[in-house]
């Protein structure tokens, strides 16, 4: 699940929390707070709130759009009660009442979550534990919910042609947009299977739904964009069978820089665990912050699935990333 | 992949724990002891430096600190800064059971001068007087680390990090080679016994290399063989003192080296030779092939007694676990193959046969498949078992049990198997007071109090031929293996040999909360209910088994309890499944 917290002024973006995206509980939570904590590599965020919370009747800083409530299939829209001495919710905090517009369980379990900049909210299915809600057929379907009208809806069939592989129950594993050219990134793995690594990481234009480009033979999850240590926009993502992440520049056409694809760093034997994959990775101050989690391809989920927060740090005069901390 | 791996190895030792099962009536399974052996320990150990060893750790939990000291005589610093480290009570926060007061297994690794980042902000300590202390406590698999100033004797800072181990001692490192060294399994990949002195000839050599068991969460390390440009892992767990796989790597300098982990080796390895491979089984009479599926469990097809095929396929295709505290709360649970796969709680054992004996005579074989969830015993976790028996005379009895421990003690499981009797020529007849009475279309049955038997316990015949069948023995409670009555629904559909009726995998058959027949197999038989006399048919069979954590009677139930310094895990699994009784006219 994904929550997501907006406040008017959008210049930093905090994410934490629990959905189930892969079949794992994970809660989503996204803060704007001051101008001046702006991170290097981070690109300046452009989100805005979907306008129904407030058609709705509730106050968007004290919302969270969430796709992990453990008896609730689809999204929901958690609205918290304000408390005296806070000034945002937390996620854990205590709830004024849960929403659930008619159309949020049309596409059965979702796991990630992203925002345009013009309050449109972009989500992905992913089977929770078995398939039962979640057809192979829709797991390649970016779904939008509307920012006016709440109503979601399919969005853009990513692969309509191709029936993801029966010993992959996954299709669609990471969504990304993008601030500074108004382009979602999609990731599927849905061709991919043991033997063959057949995953695509799609850059669609927003409005037009059109394919820019396409990166082929990576399974992708954890996608995201920021500006490199040299000012290049990249997309870094997670490699869903390794648990090493990469980059790879986008020019100003959209395109992937295909020989600018690196390995930035893994998280193979570090941590409680040693073989997490990144789940979800974020800039924040100078420092690249990877959520770690067991993934292996199956609809495993355990009640509390283990995750591990490593944050690391670029050192210039070395030019390879160092672990700082995990927790 | 950047490392090589080497199948046939690895599938061979499971091959050997597998096959090793029915050679002695020792290792047989009794068919009314099962929760003994469900969960089989280590075997007794004759090593002098096991034996050694567990007595050293009985000691240590005699001791009023139950903790092992770092022992080094030329350091007296060593010395102090443990005797600071214990004497602070954050330090010693874990080193017994919370609940009873029991002493866990503590052992202090290291004692090391203390690292610039130990020293945080605000600490002051004269140079080379913060040492820094690392314990190890194997029950919570928990590493706590106090930074001691020596010279005022006073502790700077306590961490304790979960599922974190410290570096090994050198004790700890020479008893994980011992224990590879002598593996047979070691002396097996290696083509010879490799010595504990290192190295141990010119062109091998050994190395520890870090690892984890994160399903045990045990601590583990790997003592490394590396011949020519190879590389053998033997993951040793240094908690039970055994080794748990092994794995060949490549070692080639432009690759990078993987780290071999207990769940990495388990999930391979498992799909390499159960999953993408048909195994076979031939034993007293009966012959089959088996293969894991990725979400309908271990599957058998093209089962022969006596040269002839009885059973064309039997799987199980789903756990529906629905919870009675709370409308529509539940899971349904695929079992099967742990990578690339739509199971929810996956096999990382290989399947194991096993003798069952009746009156101390061999009476057959089973073959049986585990799954688990990771946290298991935790709530909200699983854990099921799927067992086949096959009879010298020809019975045959399929059968699965919950081990617990779900998210709730309201808690009803329903395993839905699927059996393709072999045969088109078939009947389906349920006993009715006086007379067997034949079915004529499709349909389900509840098994309930109101249910009548033969005086052999049979409520249903399946003629597979003119010539014969089965009847058909539900669970009553009478199978000695701890299962209270199957209170099951049976459906009779008709396999059509043109259209898929359920013989490849079935993604998820219906949904975890239905309390009534519509548990999945129903949907076999809309929009009409078809003739289903003299011809194929397909058997299903949906037990229905509550949970309970009442302490005398648990069911379908498992936790922890503390043994010796550490946790174990206890079950109390729930088996339901029919018996299958040869006839012949």
């Amino acid at each position: 699940m994904k929550l997501f917290f907006l406040k008017k002024i959008p210049t930093f973006c905090l994410f934490f929390g629990k959905t189930q995206l892969l079949g794992i509980p994970i809660i989503g939570f996204f803060l704007f707070l001051g101008m001046s904590s702006i991170a290097q590599q981070e690109i300046k965020p452009c989100n805005q709130p979907p306008a129904f919370i407030q058609t709705l009747g509730f106050d968007p800083l004290w919302t969270a759009l969430s796709t992990s409530e453990k008896q609730k299939m689809g999204a929901v829209l958690i609205a918290y009660k304000k408390v005296d001495g806070i000034s945002s919710p937390l996620p854990n905090g205590p709830r004024e009442t849960v929403y659930q517009h008619p159309s949020w369980r049309s596409a059965g379990y979702l796991s990630a979550i992203c925002f345009d900049k013009f309050g449109n909210a972009y989500v992905i299915p992913s089977p929770f534990i078995s398939m039962l809600n979640n057809p192979i057929e829709k797991l390649n379907t970016v779904y939008r919910i509307k920012n006016l009208t709440g109503d979601m809806q399919p969005w853009l069939a990513i692969l309509p042609n191709k029936k993801t592989s029966l010993e992959n129950p996954y299709g669609l594993l990471g969504i990304a947009y993008d601030c500074i050219a108004h382009y979602l990134y999609c990731a599927t793995v849905a061709a991919s299977n043991r033997q063959k690594e057949a995953g695509i990481i799609y850059i669609i234009h927003a409005d037009t739904k059109r394919k820019s480009d396409s990166l082929v033979g990576i399974d992708a999850i954890g996608l995201t964009l920021a500006l490199d240590e040299l000012g290049n926009k990249r997309v870094y993502f997670g490699k869903a069978r390794t648990g090493d992440i990469y980059s790879v520049a986008v020019n100003s056409k959209n395109k992937f820089v295909k020989s600018s694809l690196r390995k930035e760093l893994s998280l193979v034997g570090i941590g409680p665990r040693g073989d997490d994959k990144a789940r979800k990775i974020r800039f924040q101050n100078n420092t690249m912050i990877v959520n770690g989690i067991a993934f292996n391809f199956n609809l495993q989920a355990s009640s509390e699935k283990p995750e591990t927060q490593y944050k690391f740090q670029w050192n210039y005069a070395s030019k390879k990333w160092q672990l700082i901390d995990l927790q | 992949m950047f490392h090589k791996i080497v199948l046939l190895s690895y599938c061979f030792l499971i091959g050997v724990q597998v096959f090793s099962q029915h050679k002695t009536s020792q290792d047989a399974v009794y068919v009314n002891e099962y929760r003994k052996n469900l969960l089989k320990e280590t075997t007794v150990d004759t090593a002098k430096y096991i034996i050694k060893r567990k007595l050293e750790k009985d000691s240590v939990l005699n001791l009023s600190m139950p903790i092992k000291f770092f022992i080094d005589r030329l350091d007296e610093k060593i010395a102090v800064a443990q005797q600071v480290a214990i004497a602070d009570t954050f330090f010693t926060r874990y080193i017994f059971d919370k609940a009873t007061g029991k002493p866990l297994w503590n052992e202090i690794f290291g004692v090391y001068p203390a690292r610039p980042g130990d020293i945080r902000k605000g600490m002051t300590v004269l140079p080379g007087m913060a040492m820094r202390v690392e314990m190890y406590n194997y029950a919570y698999n928990l590493t706590t680390v106090a930074v001691v100033d020596i010279f005022s004797q006073k502790i700077l800072s306590v961490d304790h990090f979960p599922q974190t181990q410290p570096d090994l001692p050198p004790s700890l490192i020479k008893l994980a080679v011992q224990i590879a060294v002598d593996a047979p399994e070691v002396t097996k990949a290696l083509g010879f016994k490799p010595s504990a002195s290192l190295p141990v000839m010119a062109s091998t050599k050994t190395a520890l290399n870090r690892t984890r068991c994160e399903r045990s969460q045990h601590l583990c390390v790997a003592p490394t063989f590396v011949q020519g440009n190879r590389a053998l892992w033997a993951i040793v767990d240094l908690t039970d003192f055994r080794v748990v796989g092994l794995r060949w790597t490549n070692t080639s300098k432009e690759l990078e080296q993987p780290v071999v982990t207990e769940r990495k080796i388990q999930n391979e390895n498992i799909a390499d030779c159960y999953c993408n491979k048909v195994n076979t089984l031939s034993q007293k009479g009966w012959e089959m092939d088996y293969l894991l599926t990725s979400s309908d469990g271990l599957m058998i097809s093209n089962v022969k007694y006596k040269n002839q095929q009885v059973i064309n396929s039997a799987k199980l295709v789903d756990w529906h676990v629905s919870y009675s505290g709370t409308d529509g709360f539940g899971y349904s649970d695929a079992v099967g193959c742990p990578i690339f796969s739509e199971a929810a709680v996956v096999a990382t054992e290989p399947p194991q046969v096993a003798d069952i004996i009746e009156a101390d005579t061999v009476a057959g074989f089973m073959l049986e498949q585990k799954f688990f969830s990771e946290l298991w015993p935790g709530p909200c976790n699983y854990s099921y078992s799927q067992r086949y028996f096959f009879y010298t005379d020809g019975r045959f009895r399929m059968s699965c049990a919950s081990i617990g421990r779900g998210c709730g003690n309201n808690g009803t499981y329903r395993p839905v198997f699927r059996i393709g009797f072999s045969g088109n020529n078939q009947l389906f007849a349920e006993w009715n007071k006086d007379e067997w009475k034949v079915w004529d279309k499709e349909g389900w049955k509840l098994q309930d109090a109101t249910t009548v038997y033969t005086k052999e316990g049979y409520q249903y015949k399946l003629n597979t031929s003119p010539n014969g069948g089965y009847f058909i023995e539900p669970g009553r409670g009478q199978f000695g293996d701890g299962g209270r009555g199957d209170n099951a629904y049976v459906y009779v559909t008709k396999n059509h040999l043109d259209k898929n009726e359920g013989q490849n995998d079935l993604v998820t058959i219906g949904p975890c909360c239905n309390t009534d027949y519509q548990q999945g197999p129903e949907k076999f038989m809309i929009p009409i209910k078809e003739n289903i006399r003299n011809t194929d048919l397909i058997l299903w069979y949906v037990p229905q088994l509550k949970n309970d954590d009442t302490p005398s009677s648990k069911y379908c139930w498992a936790e922890t309890y503390y043994e010796n310094g550490q946790y174990k895990v206890k079950t109390y699994p729930c088996f339901a499944g029919p018996l299958f009784v040869p006839f012949h006219k």
